[in-house]
């Protein structure tokens, strides 16, 4: 199931960022670039395409040797540091935005190595070691929640708690302090998994994942939107994808360097 | 017998986030002392009102710096 391609745009970018507003900023400073520069060319007709020129704009803006304008987009998006390596930026369009093979190649074209060794080494830094790190599921569901924990401990995480409520999920997210969320966001019941977020989010920060059936009634863009979103029915993959990224997200330049050649 | 509740005052103030570059911060705060701005939001709040005014007073001028902006 893919979301619109707009909302297909801002979640990739918070899924880079993993950042709800630095995300949707990115999105829009890159959109906003791109189109100045196509100014009078069609616009993109495929999701793909979108894609495509997205990240190529984004690759040129950082790629530029002058200093940017203080207050432009270019100084915004070269203020966000370096892009993800190939091999993350893979890892991120297959598994998390769900793009096939032949649709990665074309966004990301070209490929400096074959699709199937860049996805491997991508998958790769979803196993690495990143010491103790802690997962809190808010999942009502008591099948889908003992399958999400799971597929985080298969990635190495430690799963702290198990809440069924949006009160339960605030109180041990306080509790237990986890470096990570995942939340259903429609919970049984009044309260979504937003509500349990908002509970705790003010003292005690941290990347939460929303994993829903309804994305498009999720992602309409308004203020309570949630900050990423896995849709239902997931893959393993895509949510072990997506933590491996938030985990990394504040320093993944040098999680790549040191697990990959560098090919950025 | 019920009685009726006070109306919620009028809200009169909105907090908005921004998000700059450090570069861009210490050119704002810069800003701020050289023009004894009270506060960093007074400061922004002064050149957003320059900028409203400058936007009245002179477009054309407006318009070529946000040309500049764009193709930064």
């Amino acid at each position: 199931m893919f979301l619109p391609v707009s909302a297909s745009i801002r979640q990739f970018a918070r899924a880079v960022t993993a950042d709800r507003m630095v995300g949707d900023e990115l999105a829009l400073a890159v959109s906003a670039e791109a189109n100045q520069k196509n100014k009078n060319g069609a616009p993109p007709a495929s999701r793909v395409e979108w894609f495509r020129r997205f990240i190529l704009r984004w690759r040129e803006v950082m790629a530029e040797e002058a200093a940017p304008k203080p207050f432009s987009n270019s100084a915004f998006i070269r203020s966000m540091g370096p892009m993800p390596s190939e091999a993350r930026l893979v890892l991120l369009l297959s598994d998390v935005c769900g793009f096939s093979a032949r649709e990665v190649e074309e966004i990301l074209e070209p490929l400096s190595r074959p699709y199937e060794v860049l996805l491997t080494e991508g998958r790769s830094l979803v196993r690495t070691d990143r010491g103790e790190r802690s997962a809190l599921i808010v999942e009502d569901e008591p099948l889908i929640a003992a399958d999400l924990k799971d597929v985080l401990e298969d990635m190495g995480v430690t799963v702290v708690g198990l809440a069924r409520t949006a009160e339960q999920g605030a109180r041990q997210a306080l509790k237990n302090s986890p470096d990570i969320v995942l939340a259903d966001y429609n919970l049984d019941g009044q309260k979504t998994g937003v509500d349990a977020v908002a509970a705790f989010h003010d003292a005690h920060h941290c990347p939460v994942i929303f994993i829903t059936g309804y994305p498009d009634e999720v992602l309409k863009g308004d203020e309570v939107e949630p900050d990423f979103v896995i849709v239902k029915p997931y893959r393993p993959e895509a949510v072990q994808a997506a933590v491996a990224h938030c985990l990394d997200a504040a320093r993944y330049a040098a999680v790549d360097a040191d697990a990959t050649a560098g090919d950025l | 017998m019920s009685q009726d509740k006070p109306a919620a005052p009028e809200k009169r103030v909105e907090k908005l986030q921004i998000m700059v570059a450090d570069s861009e911060l210490s050119m704002i705060d810069d800003w701020r002392f050289e023009n004894r701005a009270a506060s960093r939001s007074a400061a922004i709040r002064s050149l957003i009102y320059l900028g409203l005014e400058l936007t009245k007073s002179n477009p054309e001028q407006v318009g070529k710096l946000l040309e500049q902006l764009d193709r930064a």
